[in-house]
């Protein structure tokens, strides 16, 4: 699978993207990026207590909002695309 | 009055005469002021088959009654006029700090009539207000007629003008002011140049005061507050700019791609995104009048064939000169939105026509003798080369300047423009978020985002998350959207300031300030009127259900790729609901029952 | 005061606090702090009076007007000012100003500068006391604590 880090999440992991093997959900995804990259990246991806989301995290998986799959419990198959963006705007 | 000055200038460019009027409290007070004031004094004042670009028809700028002050943002003011790229009732809304000083001079809003036999440009200084000859000015570009006034009227003066585009005519040109801000859509620019008026230089040292001194800054200050902790507008818009917005939206797949033809995935987006401009090219960001946002791009090309430099480009611009037209060059993309700011147009339209001119050029319907020089998908120094040629309407630039819808009608095809009611649809793939094809549709002002930004809710999660490949509930939601933003626009505060904040803030602000009791719920209910006000008079200038549609490719090509593969734009499921959450009947004609609830006629 | 230009948004948060602080309306005329901005240099700049030790406007007013106040801000006495206008012409950099009604210039706000408080991106800070060069030197001290101290 390939994650792939934007806006300021990118200073925090270091790159803008990066390929992973291994069986995840969504939030056991965030977990193990924010152990490998550091509390940097990691107060970002959860909630303070560790077990949510965080709030201003957008979790696209190829695409599409985990809110509309299945929230933290999401699977994520091996060859999918993860985009991470810090909730961000425009118009 | 507080905080609004209580006054209008109402200059009639074909006599010469100024006079300044008051503006009743009560109408203050039942349309906010900015957009809703300017649109009611408009469609009292001009009916609705006049043509855009004759002397019959009205120019009004309006500020709100937070402009100039230290509420949230509050830097803005408004335009309104018929837009001759649409002939819908055109507003367009701008930053900067023209409109502080505005209220500064004593005014509200300036109503300009008729034609000048003669190019001129109106000075306002404390009060007072001059035409003078502006035979100097005409045919400078922007930046030129700016320094030239700020020479002769002093640094501190504040200029609004037109460009080469606008004397032009160019349907799609701007009013710019302080240089880099524009009052930008549906040509409101050909409609000042139509007038000969070249610009409007204010100078003002008065003060505004408001109700409730103590209430106003308590609110300020508590809005303030929560813009700056809020991850959008307190950071993220000010270190990345809009553009931040290109690689979401693309991987949600609604960024489209060559002229919406070849899906919404674009394979350079990282290129032309948020990202890629603050690592390359941006010197700082920047802030209107009072706003804490600053969301404002500063940029520079520092050297190579594109080297320039000024502000922008924005999420949609980029969008436009870039995915739409396969073209992944910033430097290129940047110097053409700042011809666009020089030359005074709407870089969103040139983009959009430009793609649609590439994608004739496909098909054949268009031929390289035609056009005069390469206009192809991909090909960055065509859209440099043409921009100038579009604001001086120099050969193929002639029906460039006539957007796309006139461009395809010509040839034939007019389902090729990507446009609604003639206005080109930004940057969010219809078919990719349901709702965004809704508001396209249903927009008074043609094909346009901002006013009914279901992008929000939809790709970003504000301010609660919507599904955006679904139709359910987005009809009730742009609605709320459509009159949350009329609301916005009247006060004379940025839309930005919504992503942290909402009509609560917005309200605890007017109140102080005003000094009028109008509640939260009332507020907004003056955004509906607003809303249906327009309705109303683009239905009395001959708009039907028919308009509320958008082009056939969103509704019969379904997307190849991506996350929204196989989608098309449900809009009529949409449609239907959207005319019943607003009150109108199947026509979307609003009812009588709904109208006297409005308090219009 | 301590100015940081570079992060300037240009946004005049700092003109319209400090006039409704002192005079009630939004009036940047009114303002003891002005930002000037550059369009080709691309900056704004922050200025408000830099509370001279040699302060020119205290020397030259007649009524002894002008004093330090303990937060080493120059402030006038409205008691004691007869709006001669002196200062204003004494003042080198343009930092004091008439209104229309009274003479007036950047007054700390009494130990807690409205402007500072209120700046969006901290172009305009308040460190007491501190000259910046301590400061500076601060910055670069931290960058070796981040580097060689313990985690925090």
């Amino acid at each position: 699978m390939k994650i792939k880090y934007y806006a300021y999440l990118r200073e925090e992991a270091g790159c803008k993207e990066e390929s992973l093997s291994g069986s995840f959900t969504a939030l056991s995804l965030l977990r193990f990026l924010g152990e490998k990259h550091g509390p940097g990246l990691s107060r970002h991806l959860l909630s303070p207590e560790g077990d949510e989301i965080h709030a201003d995290l957008i979790f696209l998986l190829d695409g599409r909002h985990i809110e509309f799959l299945n929230n933290k419990e999401t699977i994520i198959p091996e060859n999918s695309i993860v985009s991470l963006f810090p909730r961000i705007a425009g118009g | 009055m507080y905080a609004m000055t209580g006054k209008l200038l109402r200059v009639n460019l074909s006599s010469g005469t100024i006079q300044t009027e008051a503006i009743p409290a009560d109408l203050a007070e039942k349309y906010i002021g900015g957009r809703g004031l300017a649109t009611k004094y408009y469609t009292e004042e001009v009916p609705a088959g006049v043509t855009a670009l004759s002397p019959e028809n009205k120019l009004i700028m309006m500020t709100g009654p937070l402009t100039g002050t230290f509420a949230t943002s509050a830097g803005r003011y408004m335009c309104v006029s018929k837009a001759p790229l649409t002939e819908t009732i055109g507003c367009a809304n701008s930053g900067g700090n023209f409109g502080a000083e505005l209220k500064y001079a004593g005014f509200d809003g300036i109503i300009l009539e008729g034609r000048s036999p003669e190019p001129v440009y109106l000075h306002i200084k404390n009060g007072k207000a001059v035409l003078r000859p502006a035979d100097k000015l005409w045919g400078k570009t922007v930046y030129e007629t700016t320094d030239m006034l700020n020479e002769t009227h002093g640094p501190e003066a504040k200029v609004a003008c037109i460009g080469p585009a606008g004397e032009n005519g160019v349907l799609y040109a701007a009013i710019m002011n302080d240089k880099h801000r524009a009052a930008g859509r549906g040509g409101l620019g050909a409609v000042m140049g139509s007038k000969n008026l070249k610009a409007v230089v204010v100078r003002g040292t008065d003060g505004i005061k408001v109700a409730d001194s103590e209430g106003f800054l308590a609110a300020c200050i508590d809005a303030r507050r929560k813009l700056r902790s809020h991850p959008v507008t307190g950071t993220g818009l000010g270190v990345y700019g809009t553009e931040i917005l290109v690689n979401i939206v693309n991987s949600v797949g609604a960024l489209p791609v060559h002229n919406w033809r070849d899906g919404a995935v674009y394979k350079d987006a990282e290129d032309i995104s948020g990202e890629a401009l603050a690592e390359k090219y941006l010197v700082r960001n920047k802030g209107c009048f009072g706003c804490t946002i600053a969301c404002g791009r500063v940029t520079k090309i520092p050297n190579g064939p594109y080297k320039s430099a000024g502000e922008g480009p924005e999420y949609e611009a980029a969008w436009a000169l870039g995915a739409s037209c396969g073209i992944n060059d910033l430097a290129a993309i940047c110097k053409v939105n700042f011809l666009c700011n020089e030359y005074g147009m709407d870089p969103i339209t040139l983009g959009a026509t430009y793609a649609c001119a590439m994608e004739l050029f496909d098909k054949g319907l268009l031929t390289k003798e035609e056009i005069g020089g390469p206009l192809a998908f991909g090909d960055a120094q065509s859209i440099v080369d043409f921009a100038v040629k579009t604001a001086m309407k120099e050969g193929f630039g002639a029906r460039l300047a006539e957007g796309s819808y006139r461009l395809a009608e010509s040839v034939g095809h007019p389902e090729l423009s990507m446009s609604v009611k003639k206005q080109e649809m930004p940057a969010y793939d219809g078919r990719g978020a349901q709702g965004m094809g809704l508001s396209y549709a249903t927009s008074n002002r043609g094909g346009c985002h901002v006013r009914g930004y279901m992008t929000s809710p939809e790709i970003l999660g504000i301010p609660t998350k919507m599904d955006p490949l679904v139709t359910e509930g987005k009809a009730a939601m742009l609605k709320v959207f459509q009159d949350l933003t009329a609301v916005v626009d009247s006060a004379g505060i940025c839309l930005f300031t919504t992503f942290g904040m909402g009509l609560p803030e917005i309200g605890a602000q007017l109140r102080p300030a005003t000094g009028f009791s109008y509640t939260d719920e009332e507020i907004l209910k003056t955004g509906e009127r607003i809303w249906n006000m327009e309705k109303l008079y683009n239905l009395s200038g001959g708009f039907s259900k028919k308009d509320d549609t958008l082009p056939p490719r969103l509704l019969k090509e379904a997307l190849p790729e991506g996350p929204a593969k196989g989608k098309v734009c449900e809009l009529d499921t949409m449609l239907a609901e959207y005319y019943q959450v607003r009150g109108w009947d199947a026509e979307g004609v609003p009812t009588p029952e709904k109208i006297s609830e409005l308090g219009l006629k | 005061m301590v100015l940081r230009p570079e992060k300037c948004l240009g946004c005049r948060s700092c003109e319209l606090i400090c006039s409704f602080n002192r005079a009630k309306e939004f009036n940047p005329q009114k303002s003891a702090v002005t930002v000037i901005p550059y369009d080709k240099a691309m900056i704004c700049v922050p200025i408000m009076c830099t509370q001279c030790e040699e302060a020119c406007c205290e020397k030259v007013c007649p009524v002894s007007a002008i004093s330090k106040d303990e937060h080493g801000a120059r402030i006038i006495d409205e008691k004691k000012c007869i709006v001669c206008k002196m200062c204003i012409s004494a003042c080198p950099l343009g930092n004091i100003a008439f209104d229309g009604d009274k003479v007036f210039k950047c007054d700390l706000c009494g130990g807690e500068p409205n402007c500072a408080l209120h700046c969006p991106s901290g172009a305009i800070e308040y460190k007491e006391a501190l000259p910046s060069s301590i400061l500076k030197r601060k910055a670069l001290a931290d960058r070796f604590k981040d580097v060689f101290g313990e985690e925090e």
